[in-house]
C-alpha cells in the first residue's frame, strides 16, 4: 500500500513537474532564510554560556540621577566595590575589578605592535569566568604585582616558539612600571563573550600607580560578582543602599542606586546602559525582528504550498475519489496527504543545506562576522530544523490534505471535477497575507534606507569628510603635537591641524558648579581636550566670543561650552561666566560653540565644555584636502616616522569612523533588504504558479475569447485584474502597520526624517511592478497562442 | 441480495430541494441481472449511488446481504463495499498515474490480500481481459473500449459479487459498447449480479429484468415485504 502511494507522488511530481519545483524552491528559500537567522540568533542567545559559572556571574550597574541630567545606568562601578562586596558579604563567593585600557604600545626585543586588548584584573577574574590555561594557572596568575596573562595568538606574535613565561613584555600603559613579566597563557578567549582582551595584567599594578582605582570617588572599572550556589541576586541587592551610605558622601549615595546585572543578559540587554564593557553589544529588539521575519518567510513557503496544492487539488481529486470507492478511509487519505507534505518539506530542507553552506560567509560579513558555528550544538540545531520542517509540512499541508481528502467519490459519478473552484476565498486572503508581507518589507527597508541616508548627510555641526585622525597614544607623542603640525602644515594639502577628540567630545561625562540664573548647581558635562585651532580643523562654529589662542596666556584656565549648556543654565551671554570644576579649579568661559553632534544620531546633544590642554589629546586631527588623498597619507606618515621613530603610525578617517557608529543600523539595512528580495521572490514564484495553474484551466475559455474577437490585450487583463486587485489590497493592509512599526524603530534616533508618503507608494509599485510582470509572463503567452490549438484539446 | 424499501433521496442546497429519489421499492436477487432506465435526471444516478453505499438514504430502509444499512457510517459502508461492490462508470475512472496493472490490483491493496496471491488474482484478470500485454500502459496510452476492459477488471478482480455500472457504454462505440456488455454479460453467468444504468434499450433487453424511473418514481416494481435473503456478510 505505502509503495503504491509512494509511486503516485512520484508520477504525480514528474507530470507537474513546474509547481513541485516552485513549492520546492520556495521551501528550499524559506528553510534557507530561517537557518542563516536561527544560527545567529542562537549565536546571540549563547553569549558568555561557555563559562562554567554563568548562571552564578552578575555586573554590578548603577542607576545615576544627577540633577541636570536623565536618569542614566553605567556599567562601570567604583574601584573599591569588588574589594568591599568580595570580603564583607556571605552570598558573594568572589567579586573582581576589570578595567580595559586603552592602545597601548607593547614591544619584546625588536618586536613592537600597538595593542587595544590589554586589560588589567583582580586575580579572583580567573576564578570567576572560565580559563584555559596552557601554561601556568589560574591560582599563581598574578602571583607578581607586574604579570601579565597572555593569550595564544599573542604569545605566538611576540614570543614565537620559545616559552614565554617569565619573559618580560615592555608594556607602555603609563604606569609606575613598563616592565610586566608573562605568568600565563591562555587559550584565547571565546569571540561569543561580551569581554574582550589578549592580556590582562594584574590590578596590582595600576593600584600600585594611583589611589584613584581604589576609592569610592570615581567609577572607574567593571564589578564582577560571583555568587555562592543558592543565593539569590535579590538579597544582595536589598544591602546595596547599606553599603553606599556607609561609604558615600550625603549628595553622592542618595543620587546612586545599584543592582546586579545576570552575565547571560549583558549581551543582549544591556542597551539602555550608557557606559559599559561590551564587545559587539547585540540587541534584543534586532533579535526579535529577526526570528519575525525568519518565521514571515516561512510562512510564505507555507502558503505556496497551500495556495498552489488546493488549485491543483482537482488533478489528483479523481485519485482521491477512487482510492476511496475502492475502500480508502477518509483518515488514512489525511494521513497520506500529511505525510507527502511533510516529506516535501523535508526535501526542501535537505535542499536548503547547501545554500546555506554557500551563503553562511557572505551572511555572517553582513552580521559583523559574530556567528561562530559551535559544532558541539551542531546535531541539537539539525534536529530542530528537522523538526521545524516536519512542523512546516504539517501546518502547510493540513488544510490541503483535509481539503482533498474529503472529494467524495459520488463525484466520480456526476464527473464534476473543475472543483478547484473551493477554497478560493482562502486561496486570495493567502495571496493577500504574502503580498502584505512583502509590501511591508519593501516599505520598511525604504524607510530604514531613508533614515540612514539622513543619518549620514545630516550636516553635524562640523565638517567630517577629509578630515584625518592620528591617535595619540602616550605623553611622548603628544608632547610633539606642535612639532607635527608645523611639519604636517608644510604640505599644501594640508590645509589645517589641530589635536583633540574625533567628534568633538569623547565619551566620559564629569560633574561642574556652575552658577546659573537659577543659582549655583551640579551639573554633568561632555569633557572635550582640545588643542590650539580645533574649532577651525573641526569646522565647527563659534557663535559667541572667541577659540583659545596663544594670545591669551590665560587661556589655560578658559573653557568654551556648547549651545545646549548656554540654554539650560539660562545665560544670556556667557562671556566671563564661571565654571568650577571637583578640585576645584575654576575655568572662565571664553567662548560658545554651536551644537554639533558628537555621537551617533540616536542620541540627543548634552551640555558640553571644551579645555585647552594639549596633554589630554586623544588624536591628531588633520584637515586634507580631496584631491590626491594617497600621497597625503603618505606625507603625514613620513612626517610622523620622522618625528616618533620609535612609535608606529595608525590613521583613519573621521566619516568612517562615524558610519561605525551605526554598525546595527546597517546590518538591518542590509538584511532588511535581503529579505525583502526574498519574499518578494517567494511571493512571485507562488503567484507565477497559480496564474500558470489558472491559465491551464482556462485555456480553452481564452480559446473561445479570441474565436469570438477578443484581443490579446483584453485576455491579458482579463488575467491579471483579480490578482491586481489583491496586491492593491495587501497594500492597503501592510501599510498601517508598517507605518506603526517604523514609528517605533525611528523613535530610537533622537534625529530622524519624517516617514514620507512616498516611500510608501514606490514600495507598493515596486512589488505590483513586479507582481505584473510575473503575472504577464502567462497572461501573454495565453493571449497569443492560436485559438485552434487552444480548443483541440477536448 | 438487495432491498430497498420506501427509500427517498433529497438533495438540499441553499434555496432548493430536490427530491432525486422518492419512496423507492426494489429487490434484487443474487444472479440477477438489472437494467435501470428513464430520462435524464430521473435519478438514476442517485439511485446508484445508494445501492453502491456511495451515500446514505435521506428515508427508507436499505438492507443490503440482509442488513440494514441505511444508518451506517461512511465507515461501516466503506468496509462492506470494498469486498463486495465493484463500480464501471461512464468516463472509466481510472487513475492515470498508475499503470494497467497497478489499477487493476489497487481494490486488492484495500482489501489487505497478500502480494502474491494478489499477483495471480491480477494476472489473471489480466488474461480474461486480453490485456496481459499492456499490463504496463497508463490509461492514455489506451482506446477507451480497452480503458473500460480495465475498469471492469478492476471491478470484479476481488470477486465482488455486485457489480453496478452507470451506463459503462456511453463514452464508446458501438462495437466497443457491445464488447463490455458481453463481459457483463459473462460475468452475470459466473455469479455475479448486475446492475446497469443505460440509455439503451437495446443494451437493457440484455438485462433479465428492467426498471424504470420517472422524476424519482420507481414504476412496475412490486417488492414482498419481510422475507430477508439470508446470506454471509463477507
Ligand atoms: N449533489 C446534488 N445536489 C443537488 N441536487 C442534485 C445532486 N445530485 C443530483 N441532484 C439532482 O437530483 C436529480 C437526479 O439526478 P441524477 O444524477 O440521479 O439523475 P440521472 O437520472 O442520473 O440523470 P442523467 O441521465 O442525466 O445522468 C437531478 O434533478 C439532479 O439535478
Ligand atoms: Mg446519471
Amino acid at each position: 500500500m505505502f509503495w503504491s502511494y509512494v509511486k503516485t507522488i512520484f508520477r504525480n511530481i514528474s507530470s507537474s513537474k513546474v509547481y513541485f519545483f516552485i513549492n520546492i524552491a520556495g521551501l528550499a528559500i524559506g528553510f534557507t532564510v530561517f537557518t542563516l537567522i536561527m544560527l545567529f540568533v542562537l549565536n546571540e542567545f549563547n553569549y558568555d554560556t561557555f563559562n562554567r559559572k554563568a548562571d552564578r556571574i552578575y555586573r554590578v550597574v548603577e542607576t545615576q540621577k544627577a540633577p541636570g541630567t536623565k536618569a542614566q545606568q553605567v556599567a562601570i562601578t567604583m574601584g573599591a566595590l569588588a574589594p568591599a562586596l568580595a570580603s564583607g558579604f556571605p552570598e558573594v563567593e568572589d567579586a573582581a575589578r576589570y578595567i580595559p585600557w586603552s592602545t597601548v604600545l607593547c614591544r619584546y626585543g625588536d618586536r613592537q605592535f600597538y595593542e587595544n586588548g590589554l586589560s588589567f584584573a583582580d586575580s579572583s577574574f580567573f576564578q570567576i569566568f572560565t580559563f584555559h590555561f596552557i601554561e601556568g594557572n589560574e591560582s599563581a596568575a598574578f602571583d607578581g604585582p607586574y604579570s601579565v596573562v597572555i593569550d595564544k595568538s599573542t604569545a605566538r606574535k611576540y614570543f614565537g616558539d620559545a616559552d614565554p613565561i617569565g619573559r618580560t613584555l615592555s608594556i607602555q600603559a603609563g604606569l609606575d612600571q613598563n616592565t610586566f613579566q608573562v605568568s600565563g597563557v591562555i587559550q584565547d578567549f571565546p569571540r561569543n563573550s561580551h569581554l574582550h582582551f589578549n592580556m590582562i595584567a594584574s590590578m596590582n599594578a595600576v593600584e600600585r600607580h594611583s589611589r584613584f582605582f581604589n576609592g569610592w570617588g570615581n567609577n572607574n572599572a567593571v564589578t564582577y560578582v560571583l555568587l555562592k550556589n543558592g543565593y539569590s541576586p535579590e538579597e544582595l541587592e536589598k544591602q546595596f543602599p547599606a553599603l553606599l551610605r556607609a561609604n558615600l558622601p550625603a549628595d553622592s549615595w542618595n543620587a546612586l542606586e545599584m543592582h546586579l546585572q545576570p552575565l547571560r543578559n549583558i549581551h543582549l540587554y544591556s542597551d539602555q546602559i550608557l557606559y559599559q564593557v561590551n564587545y559587539n553589544k547585540g540587541d534584543i529588539d534586532y533579535v526579535r525582528l529577526f526570528v519575525l521575519i525568519a518565521l514571515f518567510v516561512i510562512i510564505l513557503a507555507c502558503i505556496n504550498f497551500i495556495n498552489l496544492t488546493t488549485a491543483r487539488s482537482a488533478i489528483r481529486s479523481r485519485e482521491v475519489g477512487i482510492r476511496k470507492l475502492l475502500g480508502s478511509y477518509h483518515s488514512h487519505l489525511v494521513y497520506q496527504f500529511i505525510g507527502e507534505s511533510i516529506a516535501l518539506s523535508l526535501i526542501g530542507l535537505l535542499l536548503s543545506f547547501p545554500v546555506v553552506e554557500a551563503l553562511l560567509p557572505t551572511f555572517n560579513s553582513i552580521m559583523g562576522g559574530r556567528i561562530i558555528i559551535d559544532y558541539n550544538n551542531e546535531l541539537s540545531f539539525l534536529l530542530m530544523l528537522i523538526l521545524v520542517a516536519t512542523i512546516v509540512g504539517l501546518v502547510a499541508g493540513f488544510y490541503p490534505a483535509i481539503y482533498l481528502s474529503s472529494y467524495h467519490p459520488v463525484e466520480l459519478l456526476r464527473g464534476r471535477f473543475s472543483s478547484s473552484r473551493r477554497g478560493i476565498i482562502l486561496r486570495k486572503i493567502l495571496i493577500v497575507l504574502q503580498f502584505s508581507v512583502a509590501i511591508g518589507l519593501v516599505t520598511g527597508t525604504g524607510i530604514v534606507v531613508s533614515q540612514m541616508d539622513y543619518v549620514y548627510s545630516k550636516p553635524l555641526g562640523f565638517d567630517k569628510n577629509d578630515l584625518m585622525y592620528i591617535p595619540l597614544h602616550d605623553a611622548e607623542s603628544r608632547n610633539k603635537i606642535g612639532l607635527l603640525g608645523d611639519r604636517l602644515l608644510g604640505n599644501p594639502k594640508i590645509l589645517a591641524v589641530s589635536a583633540g577628540e574625533r567628534t568633538g567630545a569623547g565619551r566620559t561625562q564629569g560633574p561642574v558648579s556652575v552658577l546659573g540664573t537659577n543659582g549655583r548647581s551640579r551639573l554633568l558635562v561632555r569633557e572635550s581636550y582640545v588643542d590650539y585651532g580645533y574649532e577651525k580643523t573641526m569646522g565647527m562654529q563659534i557663535v559667541e566670543g572667541r577659540s583659545f589662542s596663544r594670545n591669551f596666556p590665560s587661556d589655560s584656565a578658559s573653557a568654551i561650552i556648547n549651545e545646549t549648556m548656554r540654554k539650560i543654565l539660562g545665560w544670556k551671554d556667557a562671556i566671563g561666566k564661571q565654571i568650577e570644576m571637583d578640585n576645584g579649579r575654576v575655568f572662565s568661559v571664553v567662548g560658545v560653540v554651536k551644537d554639533f553632534n558628537y555621537s551617533s544620531l540616536q542620541h540627543k546633544i548634552d551640555p558640553l565644555v571644551i579645555w585647552l590642554d594639549p596633554g589630554r589629546c586623544p588624536y591628531l586631527l588633520v584637515r586634507v584636502a580631496p584631491q590626491n588623498m594617497q600621497s597625503t597619507i603618505d606625507f603625514a606618515g613620513k612626517t610622523w616616522d620622522y618625528v616618533l621613530p620609535n612609535h608606529p603610525f595608525e590613521y583613519g578617517f573621521v566619516n568612517n569612523h562615524l558610519d561605525n557608529l551605526y554598525g546595527n543600523e546597517r546590518q538591518t539595512e542590509h538584511l532588511l533588504a535581503l529579505f525583502s528580495t526574498v519574499a518578494i521572490l517567494i511571493a512571485c514564484l507562488g503567484l507565477f504558479g497559480l496564474t500558470l495553474h489558472t491559465t491551464e484551466q482556462r485555456t480553452k475559455e481564452i480559446g473561445v475569447r479570441k474565436v469570438l474577437g477578443a484581443s490579446v490585450g483584453s485576455i491579458v487583463f482579463m488575467l491579471s485584474t483579480e490578482s491586481i486587485r489583491l496586491v492593491i489590497i495587501a497594500g492597503l493592509v501592510a501599510w498601517p502597520t508598517v507605518y506603526y512599526l517604523m514609528s517605533r524603530w525611528l523613535q530610537n534616533f533622537e534625529y530622524r526624517t519624517a516617514i514620507s508618503a512616498w516611500i510608501f507608494v514606490l514600495s507598493g509599485v515596486v512589488v505590483f511592478l513586479v507582481a505584473m510582470f510575473t503575472l504577464s509572463f502567462q497572461a501573454i503567452r495565453a493571449g497569443l497562442t492560436n485559438p485552434v490549438n487552444a480548443l483541440r484539446y477536448e | 441480495m438487495i432491498r430497498i424499501a420506501d427509500l427517498k433521496k433529497v438533495y438540499r442546497t441553499d434555496e432548493v430541494e430536490t427530491i432525486a429519489v422518492a419512496n423507492a421499492n426494489l429487490r434484487v436477487d443474487v444472479g440477477e441481472f438489472v437494467a435501470i432506465m428513464g430520462p435524464s435526471g430521473s435519478g438514476k444516478t442517485t439511485l446508484l449511488t445508494i445501492l453502491g453505499l456511495l451515500d446514505s438514504p435521506t428515508e427508507g430502509e436499505y438492507y443490503f446481504l440482509g442488513n440494514d444499512v441505511s444508518q451506517y457510517s461512511e465507515k461501516q459502508r466503506t468496509a462492506l463495499r470494498r469486498r463486495n461492490i465493484g463500480f464501471v462508470f461512464q468516463n472509466f475512472n481510472l487513475i492515470n498515474e498508475m499503470t494497467v496493472y497497478e489499477n487493476i490490483e489497487l481494490p486488492l491493496l484495500y482489501m489487505g490480500i497478500g502480494s502474491s496471491e494478489r499477483k495471480a488474482m491480477v494476472t489473471e484478470m489480466l488474461e480474461k481481459m486480453r490485456m496481459t500485454t499492456r499490463r504496463n500502459h497508463l490509461p492514455q496510452q489506451l482506446s477507451g473500449g480497452q480503458q473500460q476492459r480495465v475498469a471492469v477488471a478492476r471491478a470484479v478482480v476481488g470477486r465482488q459479487r455486485l457489480i453496478l455500472a452507470d451506463e459503462p457504454t456511453g463514452n464508446l462505440d458501438s462495437r466497443n459498447g457491445d464488447e463490455v456488455m458481453n463481459l457483463l454479460a459473462q460475468l452475470n453467468e459466473g455469479g455475479a449480479t448486475i446492475i446497469i444504468v443505460t440509455h439503451s434499450t437495446e443494451y437493457a433487453s440484455w438485462a433479465n429484468r428492467t426498471v424504470q424511473l420517472y422524476d424519482g418514481h420507481l414504476v412496475n416494481e412490486n417488492v414482498t415485504r419481510g422475507v430477508e435473503d439470508v446470506l454471509e456478510l463477507r
